[in-house]
């Protein structure tokens, strides 16, 4: 009897210490997480800001977008979900002339019939996806809720990051080189220079 | 003495019982807490942490390249809340009385009556009951600038007489790009049931109010028109034009469509 009350004494104050236990881990997680968590700089964008951009070439891509998730297993229920969705992106490649100084970059022979433009290099100056032309063109779910507006916002920003790092490949920027001096040619030749030539600097790397 | 035996058993019989019941409990409350304590601290690897969702990599298909001359000058950043609620009517007011408190809101409505000739706004409330939320915060910003390619051969007057200036003309200024990507826009909260065409009928009325206060911005043409009058005056007097004149064509942003108001 005495033996009982005891054992039962000990199994008690186990429960009680397993739940105490469970009670505190997610408490726990989230008390490390505030204390070791950096604060985020904060990020000043001024409303309006001041341009000097010339876009030079705009390319029209379309980009096919497909995710698939699958969850844990239930028994033998296991929960998958499957997507593809079309996106259209407007791309604007050109030069950026706030670093460019007509007083240094520009070079005029004796005669003034010759000018010498030395450009900054073409950059990606603008990239626009807009939603009105995002289309799912499949969507499957099983044993599951479907995707939520988080997960479509998530699946299409990953293909906007795909889209950015597939621009040194595209083309655009050669094409924005070659459609500069289509520019500024006939500007110059306007002007009344006979020939004008057109440079670029080298790409600086960030 | 065999009373002080039958009272001592019944005594033990019941200490049993619930001794019993108790080491019933503890044993399920020790499951319990094992598996909360194995889940959220990830001792025994019963979770499995939910994988980020991925995309595969697909390649692009470039439709149309265009070559343009476009002078972008100033750049508008704007952040907006959006908050859109599914809601259900009634008409019946045990209605409203029945749902919770909190669910309800009171929405404004109009309509037109025509009485003797002469059409009156009649304003009324009505409840609906809130059936789910979602909540976006969008950023966008607007590109301002010319597009070179609307300049025409009387846009440039070279000067006659020394001295004189030359004069420029630029097309108006107008919004060249409004961008809202998926980068730019956040879930913040979403119940269920929301699907991609609400994210759209969202995301329309912002873009319109964000054009709307674009347009009104004066300080935004101010800022625009200064820098293009700047690139412009820089390249010719760099080409040896000293005297430059620049002016627009319009003194407003084209391209910043405004709804019209329904009546």
């Amino acid at each position: 009897m005495r033996k009982t009350i005891q054992l039962s004494k000990w199994l008690l104050a186990a429960v009680l210490l397993m739940l105490t236990a469970s009670g505190c881990g997610p408490r726990s997680q989230k008390m490390a997480a505030l204390l070791s968590r950096k604060e985020k700089a904060i990020q000043v964008i001024d409303k309006i800001k001041s341009e000097k951009q010339l876009g030079l070439v705009e390319y029209e891509i379309e980009k096919i977008v497909k995710a698939k998730e699958e969850g844990r297993k239930v028994f033998i229920l296991k929960s998958k979900k499957e997507i593809l969705c079309s996106c259209k992106a407007y791309l604007k490649a050109g030069i950026d002339l706030s670093g460019f100084n007509p007083m240094t970059d520009m070079a005029i022979d004796p005669d003034e019939t010759m000018i010498t433009l030395t450009l900054p290099a073409p950059t990606l100056l603008s990239l626009n996806i807009p939603i009105d032309e995002v289309e799912i063109l499949y969507e499957k779910t099983k044993y599951s809720n479907g995707f939520t507006l988080t997960d479509l916002n998530e699946i299409l920003r990953q293909g906007e990051a795909q889209i950015n790092a597939s621009v040194p490949d595209l083309g655009i920027l050669e094409d924005a080189k070659q459609n500069a001096r289509l520019f500024f040619e006939p500007l110059f030749k306007r002007l009344g220079f006979t020939s004008v030539q057109v440079e670029f600097k080298e790409n600086q790397k960030v | 003495m065999a009373m002080d035996i039958t009272t001592k058993n019944m005594r033990a019989l019941l200490i049993n019982v619930l001794l019993g019941i108790a080491i019933v409990a503890a044993v399920f409350a020790a499951i319990g807490g094992g598996w909360s304590l194995a889940k959220y601290t990830g001792i025994l690897p019963l979770k499995k942490a939910k994988k980020a969702l991925v995309i595969d990599k697909t390649p692009i298909t470039v439709e149309h390249i265009k070559a343009i001359g476009e002078l972008v000058t100033a750049t508008w950043y704007d952040e907006q809340v959006i908050l859109v609620q599914k809601l259900r009517y009634s008409p019946d007011s045990t209605f409203v009385k029945r749902v919770k408190e909190g669910e309800v809101v009171k929405v404004i409505k109009q309509t037109t009556k025509k009485k003797n000739n002469t059409t009156e706004i009649i304003t009324y409330e009505e409840a609906a009951k809130v059936l789910g939320e979602l909540v976006i915060i969008q950023d966008a910003h607007g590109r301002i600038g010319i597009n070179m390619a609307k300049m025409k051969p009387e846009n440039l007057v070279f000067p006659k007489k020394d001295g004189m200036p030359v004069q420029i003309k630029l097309p108006a200024l107008e919004c060249l790009d409004f961008i809202m990507n998926p980068t730019d826009t956040e879930v913040f909260s979403e119940s269920e049931g929301w699907n991609l065409d609400d994210l759209k009928k969202a995301m329309a009325p912002a873009e319109l109010e964000m054009k709307t206060k674009m347009k009104k911005d004066k300080s935004l043409f101010d800022t625009a028109s200064k820098s293009a009058q700047e690139v412009v005056t820089q390249l010719f007097r760099a080409a040896g034009y000293e005297n430059v004149q620049v002016v627009f064509e319009s003194d407003e942003i084209k391209n910043l469509e405004i709804p019209s108001v329904e009546q």
